[in-house]
């Protein structure tokens, strides 16, 4: 019966759905492949076609460029990658704890320190009040800790991590290990964290996307170049070009302006640095798949 | 007297868990609860010089401010309410329809490969996006322009005019989270029980039939809940779609500025003139509070176990 009926939905229905899903992944996927192609081009023929899958001629002459000139990028990549081991490291340790203490029926600080967590739902005071107390009474302007303290907790990454806890390691496992005399220091790290090995990955994984992906807090705090991230090198590289673009348009560029806009990385050479950038998040996210998505269905239920 | 004795007693037993609570204690204090202190500048006129503490009191200048320049204040929160709704609406439907695709194709293989590589846009920075859509929308060199031009077609100065963003923006965010958004149904999908669409089946029901009796029905209480949750956003956006995506061009500010993107302008302007700013986040705040308060509520009443308190 069973065969009959998958025979029966395999049919025309099917490959029309098929075209479908693939159109939709293509379109996923094409954009992406635009930056490749460009950055792989020869810079006459995005002078000559513009952006296009098919150019006249291929070069390496971005990379080149990015290997010769990428001095930034080399900075950008420590600063970036600093930030993204020791902002997700961080964070998944302070939360962890957190979330383990918050897990424990007999911590009697349960229920007052759930509602100061809560209360970081409701209220808030932005970008603008995050901004005015990190630069006038904390002073991270250009410091390498705003990129990694401000969003160390949060409270849905807290009540995720505990919600695991509480349903993944069984009350009994804990009493036992107390009656043989472990502390809760011994108990967190030798017998809970192995358990939230999936949760770890799955919370781990995103937290260290979004510090690779991270723009706005370099772009508010951070100007020395020493601290720049990829992201802010690539804006920076952007806004800097519009801007000679601009002044040359008004024919107003000054002798310093012009060679700035002579040495200025081309179109492609851009694109070649944006994959730079890319890359190690493209390749990692495959083997992380399973992880965020068991992630996020443990994240939809509430402990 | 003696429950305080008691607690302190019990505390102490504890007081491992609680060094171990410590340091998250202190960061959600210095990084959450501060910042609302300083959202005290709405009714301050703050001075770069004096810094946060000093600045002069003003009472409520800065939200007569803001309700006088009803202009830039109406258009902020319109685009932002009128931004949340479309990208409600248009996402939820993408979403739940490309869920139930992956779920009928037979081909289990390709689905999942072509999972994977549709969840790749919700990993790509919203600066390489900013790139990707000046590569296609440039005047010069943009791909559609240059589709346009061998067309014969006069070329789109796409960066001012205003009128095709909400297009664009829509199109973007659906290309970058729809991947992503389907995880969930998909999951419910397959969690569901498979032999009730094989007994439709041989009652002569057609998969449409069964997509619109048995399908969508199951998903519903899982849409309802999702977008009550998300209510409690319905103040914010996002600044990578907003202010990154347009490239913070003025012309464009009035179909695309969002609260935030306006935030986000004004402190990276230069400009230390943060009264009206203050007053509008204090609004977005005020407003973001009661929705999530509302919709806690609401999805209490729906179902008690995804409520947050």
């Amino acid at each position: 019966m069973r065969d009959n009926v998958r025979r029966r939905t395999a049919g025309g229905g099917q490959g029309l759905l098929a075209l479908i899903l693939l159109l939709f992944t293509l379109l996923c996927f094409l954009p992406v492949l635009l930056v490749l192609i460009v950055s792989f081009s020869e810079e006459t023929s995005i002078a000559a076609k513009g952006f296009s899958y098919f150019p006249t001629a291929w070069s390496l002459s971005a990379y080149r460029y990015v290997m010769k000139f990428g001095g930034q990028l080399l900075v950008s990549y420590r600063v970036t990658i600093l930030e993204t081991l020791v902002g997700t490291l961080l964070s998944l340790f302070v939360t962890s704890m957190f979330a383990y203490s918050l897990s424990r029926k007999s911590f009697p600080w349960r229920g007052g320190l759930s509602i100061y967590l809560l209360i970081t739902m409701l209220f808030s005071g932005g970008t603008l009040g995050s901004y005015l107390v990190n630069t006038n009474l904390f002073h991270l302007k250009n410091s390498f800790w705003v990129l990694v303290l401000p969003g160390c907790v949060t409270t849905m990454n807290v009540i995720v991590m505990r919600t695991f806890i509480q349903t993944n390691v069984p009350d009994s496992l804990i009493e036992a290990a107390k009656i043989d005399g472990a502390s809760d220091y011994r108990l967190f790290f030798i017998i809970v964290i192995p358990i939230m090995a999936p949760v770890l990955a799955s919370l781990g994984f995103m937290g260290a996307v979004g510090h690779w992906n991270q723009w706005m807090t370099s772009y508010l705090y951070i100007s020395s170049p020493e601290l720049t991230t990829l992201q802010q090198m690539l804006i920076k590289i952007e806004n800097n070009l519009d801007f000679l673009k601009e002044r040359l348009a008004q024919g107003q560029m000054s002798l310093e302006e012009a060679q700035e806009f002579k040495n200025a990385p081309s179109e492609t050479a851009r694109m070649a640095m944006l994959f730079c950038t890319l890359g190690p998040v493209l390749v990692a996210y495959p083997f992380f798949q399973r992880f965020f998505i068991k992630g996020m269905t443990v994240g939809a239920i509430k402990g | 007297m003696a429950q305080i004795k008691r607690f302190f007693r019990r505390s102490f037993q504890s007081r491992a868990l609680i060094t171990m609570a410590l340091p998250g204690i202190v960061m959600v204090f210095l990084f959450n609860y501060m910042p609302m202190f300083g959202i005290l500048v709405a009714f301050k006129r703050y001075n770069y010089a004096l810094g946060l503490l000093k600045s002069p009191w003003c009472g409520m200048d800065n939200f007569r401010l803001m309700i006088t320049n009803t202009a830039v204040t109406w258009r902020i929160v319109r685009n932002t309410l009128g931004y949340y709704f479309l990208f409600t609406l248009v996402g939820t439907v993408a979403n739940v329809t490309l869920a139930i695709a992956l779920h009928e194709c037979v081909y289990k293989g390709f689905a999942k490969t072509s999972q994977t590589i549709m969840i790749m846009p919700t990993f790509i920075s919203f600066i390489a996006v900013t790139y990707i859509v000046n590569a296609l929308l440039n005047n010069a060199t943009g791909m559609f322009n240059n589709i346009l031009r061998t067309m014969g077609k006069k070329t789109v100065n796409w960066y001012t005019a205003p009128q095709y963003w909400p297009a664009i923006l829509t199109i973007v965010k659906i290309w970058k989270d729809t991947g992503y958004g389907s995880i969930l149904y998909l999951s419910a999908l397959s969690g569901m029980d498979q032999e009730i669409f094989e007994a439709a089946e041989i009652d002569g029901a057609t998969k449409g039939q069964q997509i619109r009796y048995i399908t969508l029905p199951m998903l519903t209480s899982m849409i309802c809940i999702l977008l009550l949750l998300g209510l409690g956003g319905i103040m914010h956006s996002n600044t990578g779609l907003h202010y990154q995506v347009t490239k913070n061009v003025g012309l464009l500010y009035s179909t695309t500025q969002t609260i935030d993107a306006f935030i986000l302008n004004a402190l990276t302007s230069g400009s230390s003139n943060f009264g009206m700013n203050g007053a509008v986040t204090f609004f977005q705040s005020a407003v973001g509070c009661v929705m999530v308060v509302v919709t806690n509520l609401l999805v209490r009443r729906w179902d008690p176990d995804k409520s947050l308190f």
